[in-house]
């Protein structure tokens, strides 16, 4: 028997005791174990040999993983693996998506399908439900809330359409039929779950035995009455949701993720379940997960009689309102009548649109008429009502025309205008250059067809027009016979004098040269040709006088009016007196009305 | 702590299992259930050794002549209320006989089995002999009485251990 325990093998282990000092006892080791040592170094070599192990690794893995399998539920081959299987789908996808995208392809086809027709199935229940609400009273009550809402008519409809609660769910499980676990919603009077669990359980049982269904179909939905219970079998538990009103189709794929959830987490607790429920106490967070997100306040309508006070005072405040706009109508009717006789008015329109509080008041206005917001603000009326459309023009009542004249001229402070049928009547006293600018611009005002200033007086005429009717009411008397000044009437030579110098000094103002007449009358006794020589004496006389008194020469002129021009009557020796005299009266300048 | 357990009750058709138990279990649906759905569930708490044990008691309609039992509802049963009426010998070997189908199917469980009417002992079919025998044979047959509620409690109990693994 060779033997294998040289230096030369490395793995052959080494026990110096042995073999330096007895080697009859390795010798008889050798006898002894020789074929377990070698069986050994057979085991220790395909422990080390990589690829045997491989090998051996290979050979017991499927049936590993099946064990691991079947002892249930087994998070850590999954979260051990899942890793590496995600990171080699990412790779292979990203290399080349289309052997994932064939892999997937039988299964994928099918899953869209069904997706597509339940989301079809989905929008014809919405659009028929909104179909129906559409011409009931109930849909017009809708649409006035969307209108008022400002949100769609089928999302109003939808809202209303999809109300509903889930009010109690119930987790049961399949094999057994008993309660693993009930939530209900708050305020929900519930009956016994136990027994309503095992009923329920017993009705799938009812239900596939008597249409021969085959093991996998179950009673999806049963409606009692406003309640609906929606049924999600799962294979080892069935969840129960007790709906009041109708849920949405989306709900059910809810129900359906929660079962789902509720297989994973608790799968093996369901394959072991022997009528201890409490293990699927955590359960409550998923159900209540599934039931709290789903549910919907349940919209109660409005109770009748408030709907019907509502409708009586909506009516009431119709028809109060009605009134106020009629009373309202007849103010502004009785407004717009006051307008049309209003100067430089022209109403052509007058209305008040339907549910509107606005007047309109179409026609033309002159701008010199009066403000018609102060207008409407006499009449007690809101200005902020009035929609006044009014065209510009100019009208040609004399009230108007005198105002634009008025705007357009600016005239100074003294000075009076006025229209009548259309001619411009100015007085008062203004400065040459405005009397001009008036001349020249007057008749170009609208409605002004002439211009009538002989009432117009230029700066200080008006000193000359009353100093002049000083001077012509004043009077120089004779004696009968005579043409000397009288003593007494010395003071009025004066006076006269005084009249003559202002006056002349007031047409040297003027720009004017004065001229006065001094007139002789005689009484009507004696020859008229006595008496014509006697009036030029006497006149005469009276200018000498005035010269001596300082007036300058030639500005007086006597004339002799003899008695053909009297004062008096000559009934009277007193009448006749007042006939010996001398007048006065001025030639130049003519400015002013005589008076 | 509490356990849940489905237990169905047997027998063939008036041997008085609903009047059997009817004063001892709560109930909220009606007997009609039983005819039209062919089963009635009804709930019944037992207390095993500091442990409650909620007896979920599936009341299926007897099989007869005109309808075979419903398997299904059998499924998950966790224990049997076999019952015999004591004056009809047929019903209890219908019992037996229904016992052992289920014995022999997926859901074989504990069974207690009850001959009822024992207030009517005098009439009985069912003899003395006759229970001894089953005796022999392993069975521990509960003489019971709807009338005076005889051996019910103790046939709920006896069941209820059972389904726990205890001896009744």
């Amino acid at each position: 028997m060779p033997d294998s325990a040289t230096p030369d093998n490395p793995r052959r282990p080494r026990n110096p005791s042995v073999e330096g000092a007895e080697p009859e006892l390795a010798e008889l080791r050798d006898i002894l174990f020789h074929a377990e040592r070698d069986e050994l170094l057979a085991l220790r070599e395909r422990v080390h040999d990589f690829g045997q192990r491989s090998h051996d690794v290979a050979e017991v893995l499927p049936e590993a993983v099946r064990l691991r399998g079947e002892e249930g539920v087994d998070e850590q081959l999954t979260e051990a693996l899942r890793p590496t299987v995600e990171r080699t789908l990412k790779e292979s996808v990203e290399r080349d998506p289309q052997i994932v995208a064939e892999a997937l392809f039988p299964a994928m086809g099918p899953s869209i399908r069904r997706a597509i027709s339940e989301y079809f199935k989905a929008l014809v229940q919405s659009f028929d439900q909104a179909m129906q609400h559409s011409f009931s009273i109930q849909g017009i009550r809708w649409r006035i809330e969307a209108m008022r809402t400002g949100k769609s008519f089928s999302e109003v409809a939808l809202l209303h359409s999809l109300v509903y609660r889930v009010e109690q769910i119930f987790l049961f499980h399949r094999q057994t039929g008993l309660l693993l676990r009930r939530v209900v919603a708050p305020e929900v009077a519930a009956m016994d779950a136990d027994m309503m669990a095992g009923m329920m359980a017993a009705l799938q049982d009812y239900a596939r035995d008597s249409f021969h269904a085959a093991k996998s179909d179950a009673l999806e939905e049963f409606a009692v009455g406003e309640f609906n219970c929606w049924v999600e079998q799962g294979p080892k538990a069935v969840l129960v949701a007790v709906i009041r009103g109708q849920a949405p189709q989306a709900y059910r794929l809810k129900l359906r993720e929660v079962t789902e959830r509720v297989h994973a987490v608790f799968g093996k607790r369901l394959d072991e379940f022997s009528g201890d429920a409490s293990v699927f106490d955590p359960a409550e967070d998923l159900l209540i997960e599934s039931f709290a997100s789903q549910r919907r306040e349940h919209a109660m309508p409005p109770p009748r009689p408030y709907f019907t006070y509502s409708l009586a005072t909506v009516v009431l405040l119709f028809v109060g309102w009605q009134a106020y706009l009629g009373y309202e109508d007849w103010r502004w009717g009785r407004f717009v009548d006051m307008l049309r006789e209003e100067p430089g008015y022209t109403i052509t329109s007058f209305h008040r649109g339907w549910f509107s509080r606005y007047y309109e008041i179409g026609g033309m206005r002159d701008p010199q008429s009066t403000d018609p917001i102060s207008l409407l603000q006499k009449e007690g009326l809101d200005p902020t009502l009035a929609d006044l459309q009014l065209g510009r023009y100019y009208a040609l009542d004399d009230v108007l025309v005198a105002k634009r004249a008025a705007a357009l001229l600016a005239p100074p402070a003294g000075v009076r205008m006025t229209v009548e049928s259309g001619v411009l009547r100015v007085r008062g006293e203004a400065p040459a250059d405005w009397i001009r600018d008036l001349e020249s611009k007057a008749t170009l005002i609208a409605g002004v067809k002439r211009v009538d200033t002989t009432g117009l007086l230029l700066p200080g005429q008006s000193d000359f027009v009353k100093a002049r009717g000083d001077l012509a009411a004043a009077r120089l008397q004779f004696n009968e016979g005579s043409a000397e000044i009288r003593q007494d009437q010395r003071a009025a030579v004066e006076n006269v004098a005084a009249l003559l110098k202002t006056l002349d000094h007031l047409a040297q103002e003027m720009g004017d040269e004065l001229s006065v007449e001094a007139v002789g009358h005689t009484d009507s006794t004696g020859p008229d040709a006595a008496n014509q020589r006697l009036g030029l004496y006497r006149a005469t006389r009276t200018v000498q006088a005035l010269e001596r008194s300082g007036l300058r020469a030639a500005i007086v002129h006597p004339r002799s009016a003899g008695s053909s021009e009297p004062l008096a009557g000559e009934g009277s020796e007193s009448e006749r007196q007042i006939n010996r005299c001398v007048t006065f009266r001025v030639l130049r300048p003519q400015a002013g009305a005589q008076p | 702590m509490e356990y849940k357990k489905k237990i169905c009750m047997l027998g063939s058709f008036s041997v008085g299992k609903t009047s059997l138990v009817r004063r001892y279990v709560q109930s909220i649906f009606e007997e009609k259930y039983l005819t039209t759905v062919g089963v009635k569930i009804d709930k019944k708490t037992v207390r095993v050794d500091g442990d409650d044990v909620l007896i979920m008691l599936w009341d299926i309609y007897g099989e007869d002549d005109f309808q075979k039992l419903r398997m299904n509802f059998l499924r998950g049963a966790s224990g049997y209320l076999l019952v015999a009426d004591g004056t009809r010998r047929a019903t209890l070997d219908k019992a037996l006989e229904l016992n052992e189908r289920v014995q022999a199917g997926p859901d074989a469980a504990p069974v207690v089995l009850v001959v009822n009417k024992v207030d009517l002992a005098p009439d009985w079919e069912v003899t003395g002999e006759l229970l001894d025998e089953l005796r022999t044979k392993g069975w521990q047959p509960l003489k019971s009485s709807a009338k005076t509620g005889e051996s019910v409690e103790d046939a709920f109990l006896a069941l209820a251990r059972m389904t726990l693994g205890k001896k009744p």
